[in-house]
């Protein structure tokens, strides 16, 4: 008999040999039958035809169209399609025929049936499908696998992540089978642990399988907060982390400090689900200090395990905080002058300060004793303390954190009043005109009274308080002097609760006049269409005065320019270039006009004017005019002359250190225009033309400074002194234009100074026509040059000749 | 209605339905004797298509009304189909041979469309009975050392095999410890002789005797058996054995010889 194993649902093909013996036989009929039944489930009937178109015949209570008979294979076969659990039995084939034996051949045909349901259960009872858990450490649990249907009896079996486990397989009643898995003690290690049940009845049939994933819940197994025990700034804002890992599902954290819940935490995530960082951004403050923060893990799903916790005794470190305590002996309210004060400077800070300091008024004190300022750790000793000692007093801590200043504490310094410093100690007083003389004082406190006398050369009298008004530390009295006797001084003198003024301040009362005359006046900033005018005031006659400078055409003594102002300082402007005004100063008050200081100026001439010799004067200026854009490369090439002229004068002073006050070689003189120039053209506007030897001598410079200012005005030709008639004193000095003459310089000096190194005060006796043309040139000067005049020459001419080492940039044009 | 109606077809078709009545199959035949398998079946409704007869599953006789002759029959080793005599109910095997042995069955398939089949069988067993009786034969070695005798008893061929057994003095020996026992020796034809030795306890005088039976007793369920005597037979051969202190196996050699001619007319005693 034939053995046939069947998959249901698959195909299965029956043999039968239908093979004749004989060439001359032929296969008359076959015949299938199923054991059990008496009648055949499927024929085919060859007699009255050709077997290729035999009559076919399947019962339709077995295989019905499933079957069909497969003649051609050898052997032939009843082929069977999705084979039931009802197919299986013993089938028998019966070929007959036509002249051989009837041929049976059996097949024992067995279905298998695959198991039809699988349900897992876990110990509580619940089917579990995919999930099995969540479980903890150290827990055991077992999974039942039951299995019903199928045919043989299936067999079940549980892997562990696809490794079988050997485990006990029950029968149960009504054919299904219990697969019994046990599991446990559980571990860390177990989690997502894979257990598969698997069920099968044959090779060929295809298994069921379930497969359970193991959940499980751990505690966390640590907390960090992250760079802990290091000391905290207070004031500042600290991003805290703190991490915890091995919580499934994922650690929750929270804050506390000292007890109390801190809410304003941010929990991340690690990619892997295993860490869990919780940020806190924390301003801690100095009563923090001490304070204990901790961060707390607990897994939210096992609210009965105790959290993690990691600690942190917060150490906080802050700005020192001081504060300036006046010496407890010591009556703020009460200290006079010349008395001792000390401060102690009241700290705290953590860490300790490694310095401190006093400031007075925002100014850090040096311990000096010389200075009655002793110093000591943390206290201040101010011996003698006066008014100027007064003020604010703050001590300063250091340390890491920064340096904290206290709140000032304020030395109120008590004293008698003294008579404050510039005030109008003259009064000029008409007769009869009522004056108000005010007597200011400086007093702490500034309760004061005050007491007026009056002294004249014959007598001291008390002013009578109806003349007197007083107001804070002021007093003012009305003074009327009436006869030549009421003419003197007027004492002033103020006390306070500390004491008596010790000095008075005094006030003369003396007739009031015209002012004096200014005196020094000089011509300054000259330009093409102004110039200045400095004088010094002279005394006002005993009243507020005013100064005026008026400028007149010389010529027509027309009136150009009127200036005033409350200084004798003035400029005029709008005037002609190249011309020299007749100007005039002078002082006036409430009694009249004080003399006026005559002088000439003169504006400067305009370039188009001068008498250039040299072209290449004048280049510079083209390029200049050219292009104001090519300003700044003349400016750099003039900055690469001045570094070639430092270069130059640095070698030509050594030279002139070799031989002082002589005349300089000849051959040297070529050089010395080209660099005035070069000066000239690139710092000044100043076209000044003149050829003049340099030197390197400071001095020297200042003179030419000053010969420009004074000599350039006068025309070409005219050489002859100019005669002055605004002096007021008298004559002023003729001018000697230095330009027309520019070779005579080393003539001139070697002429001048040749003799002997003449003192310049000497030269400047000899007057300013010394200079430029020689001994004889300006004869007309002498001795009655005013002393304005002379402060516009230059002070001494020690030695003449080299080039000046810069030209005056400081030239007032 | 509709159930009652089903109930007649169904009961309709039962009646209609081919069966078989029934296989009388012969369970033992002495050889050379002619043998009859009878085969009754009802067609009810059905048209024979044919009667097949299988010996242990190979045809060896077929009867089909369709064709010509309707009566067939296959040469089979051991099989003589008397075809004369052979019908669509019956089939004569004439003589059976010990090779006719085997599972004989007879199966009825009626006619399309349904071809429904019905089969009945039976076993026969073709038997030869010995012609000879069994023979004692003795170990003059052992007798001389004086302590025991060794018999042997060899039955007549036949088929199936003769049982041998041993009597002394009437009680049979079933203590293996003086029983030898043989395979049986094969003959043409397949017959087959068996042989059976005994050990006899010498010190006494004793009568031994050696009983061959063939008989298709171990049979169950044939009836055949019971009743047909000459379907059984039993033959024995008996020696008398006299113990002597002296020992002279000759003197009951002798005696034994004697004493089994004597007691054994129906038996042929071989010397």
């Amino acid at each position: 008999m034939t053995q046939l194993v069947a998959v249901a649902g698959e195909p299965v093909y029956l043999p039968c040999d239908i093979a004749t013996q004989d060439e001359d036989d032929a296969v008359l009929l076959v015949l299938w039958y199923r054991e059990d039944l008496g009648t055949p489930i499927y024929s085919v009937d060859a007699r009255e035809r050709d077997f290729g178109v035999a009559e076919r015949w399947s019962d339709e209570s077995v295989f019905a169209s499933r079957a069909y008979f497969l003649p051609e294979r050898r052997p032939a076969e009843l082929g069977v399609d999705r084979v039931r659990a009802s197919d299986q039995g013993i089938y028998r084939c019966r070929v007959d025929f036509k002249q051989a034996q009837t041929r049976n051949s059996r097949v024992n045909l067995t279905v298998i049936v695959p198991p039809s349901k699988m349900v897992i259960i876990d110990d509580k009872g619940d089917v579990k499908q995919a999930i099995v858990g969540p479980y903890i450490e150290g827990d055991t649990f077992t999974l039942k696998c039951d299995v019903s249907g199928g045919r043989p009896r299936p067999w079940v079996k549980w892997f562990r992540d696809d490794v079988e486990v050997d485990t006990p397989a029950v029968p149960l009643a009504g054919g299904g089978v219990r697969g019994v898995l046990h599991v446990g003690p559980l571990t860390r290690a177990d989690v997502r642990a894979a257990f598969t049940c698997r069920a099968s009845n044959h090779l060929r049939a295809h298994p069921i399988e379930t497969t359970l994933t193991l959940d499980m819940n751990f505690p966390p197994l640590s907390v960090h907060i992250l760079g802990s025990n290091q000391p905290l700034s207070a004031s500042r804002r600290y991003d805290l982390l703190c991490q915890s890992s091995g919580s499934r599902p994922p650690a929750s954290i929270t804050w506390w400090k000292n007890g109390h819940r801190i809410n304003n935490a941010k929990e991340t995530l690690s990619s892997d689900g295993n860490t869990t960082t919780s940020t806190v951004s924390l301003q801690l403050t100095k009563s923090d200090a001490g304070a204990k923060l901790a961060c707390r893990a607990s897994n939210p799903q096992m609210p009965s395990v105790a959290a993690l916790e990691d600690d942190w005794l917060l150490d906080i470190q802050y700005v020192p905080e001081t504060t300036v305590r006046l010496g407890t002996n010591l009556d703020p309210k009460n200290i006079k002058e010349g008395s001792d004060v000390y401060f102690d400077c009241i700290i705290k800070a953590h860490p300790y300060v490694y310095k401190v300091e006093w400031r007075h008024n925002g100014k850090s004190l040096v311990h000096n004793v010389g200075h009655g300022i002793i110093i000591t750790n943390q206290s201040l000793v101010l011996q003698g303390v006066g008014r100027k000692t007064a003020g604010n007093y703050t001590c300063v801590g250091f340390n890491a954190e920064g340096d904290g200043e206290s709140k000032p504490f304020t030395l109120n310094v008590l004293y008698a009043p003294t008579c404050r410093s510039s005030q109008q100690r003259v009064h000029g007083v008409a007769k009869q005109e009522r004056a108000h003389i005010t007597c200011h004082v400086d007093a702490n406190p500034a309760d004061v009274s005050f007491r007026w006398t009056f002294n004249n050369t014959a007598n001291s009298n008390e002013v009578s308080d109806g003349y007197v008004s007083r107001s804070g530390t002021s007093s003012t009295v009305s003074y009327t002097p009436r006869t030549e006797m009421d003419y003197g001084t007027l004492l002033c003198w103020a006390h306070n609760r500390i004491g008596k003024q010790r000095v008075p301040c005094v006030y003369h009362i003396i007739a009031a006049g015209r002012p004096d005359q200014v005196h020094n006046c000089t011509v300054v900033n000259a330009s093409l269409t102004s110039f200045g005018v400095r004088c010094s005031e002279g005394f006002n006659g005993g009243l507020p005065q005013s100064f005026l400078l008026e400028v007149r055409e010389i010529i027509t003594q027309e009136i150009i320019a009127n200036v005033s102002s409350a200084v004798p300082r003035f400029t005029a402007v709008g005037l002609e270039p190249g011309k020299t005004y007749a100007a005039a100063v002078l002082a006036y008050n409430a009694k009249g006009r004080g003399d006026p200081y005559p002088l000439r100026a003169s504006t400067l001439r305009p370039p188009e004017k001068h008498h250039v010799h040299d072209k290449s004067l004048d280049l510079p200026r083209t390029a200049f005019q050219i292009s104001g854009a090519m300003s700044a490369a003349v400016g750099g090439g003039g900055v690469l002359m001045v570094v070639l002229v430092l270069f130059m004068v640095a070698v030509r002073q050594k030279c002139a250190k070799r031989k002082p006050r002589s005349a300089p070689p000849p051959s040297s003189q070529p050089a010395s225009p080209d660099k005035l120039r070069e000066k000239d053209d690139s710092e000044s506007d100043d076209r000044n033309p003149d050829i003049i030897p340099s030197d390197t001598d400071h001095m020297q410079i200042d003179y030419f400074r000053q010969q420009q200012v004074s000599t350039i005005s006068p025309p070409p030709g005219n050489r002859a002194p100019r005669g002055s008639v605004a002096g007021v004193r008298g004559s002023i000095p003729g001018y000697c234009p230095l330009r027309t003459v520019p070779p005579a310089h080393p003539q001139m000096h070697d002429t001048t100074n040749a003799p002997s190194s003449i003192p310049p005060p000497a030269r400047f006796a000899s007057g300013a026509c010394t200079l430029p043309r020689g001994a004889g040139a300006c004869g007309t000067s002498g001795a009655g040059i005013p002393l304005q005049h002379l402060r516009t020459l230059p002070r001494p001419l020690p030695a003449p000749a080299p080039a000046p080492r810069h030209t005056p940039r400081d030239t007032p044009l | 209605m509709f159930i009652t109606f089903a109930i007649i077809s169904l009961l309709i078709k039962e009646s209609m339905l081919l069966r078989i009545v029934r296989v009388a199959v012969p369970s033992y035949k002495v050889r050379g004797q002619p043998a009859q398998l009878d085969c009754d079946y009802e067609l009810g409704d059905d048209i024979l298509y044919s009667v097949k007869w299988y010996r242990d599953n190979e045809e060896f006789y077929r009867y089909m009304p369709k064709f010509d002759p309707p009566k067939h029959a296959y040469k089979l080793d051991g099989i003589k189909v008397d075809l004369l005599k052979s019908d669509d109910r019956r089939v004569i095997l004439h003589p059976v041979t010990l090779k006719s042995t085997g599972q004989y069955r007879c199966e009825v398939s009626a006619e399309a469309p349904s071809f429904a089949s019905a089969a009945g069988e039976g076993r026969m067993e073709v038997i030869y009975l010995p012609r000879e009786g069994p023979r004692i034969t003795g170990n003059q070695q052992e007798n001389r050392r004086g302590d025991s005798m060794f018999l042997n008893c060899t039955s007549g061929r036949s088929y199936p095999a003769a049982i041998l057994s041993w009597d002394i003095d009437g009680e049979k020996v079933t203590d293996p410890a003086l029983l030898v026992e043989y395979p049986p020796i094969q003959h043409q034809h397949g017959l087959v002789s068996t042989a059976l030795g005994l050990r006899v306890p010498t010190g006494r005088t004793m009568q031994v005797r050696c009983t061959a039976r063939v008989a298709p007793s171990w049979r169950e369920g044939s009836e055949a058996v019971v009743g047909n005597s000459q379907l059984a037979d039993s033959k024995e051969a008996m020696l008398l054995v006299k113990n002597s202190s002296g020992g002279c196996t000759l003197n009951v050699m002798l005696l034994t010889l004697s004493f089994i001619q004597l007691l054994s007319s129906l038996m042929q005693l071989e010397t």
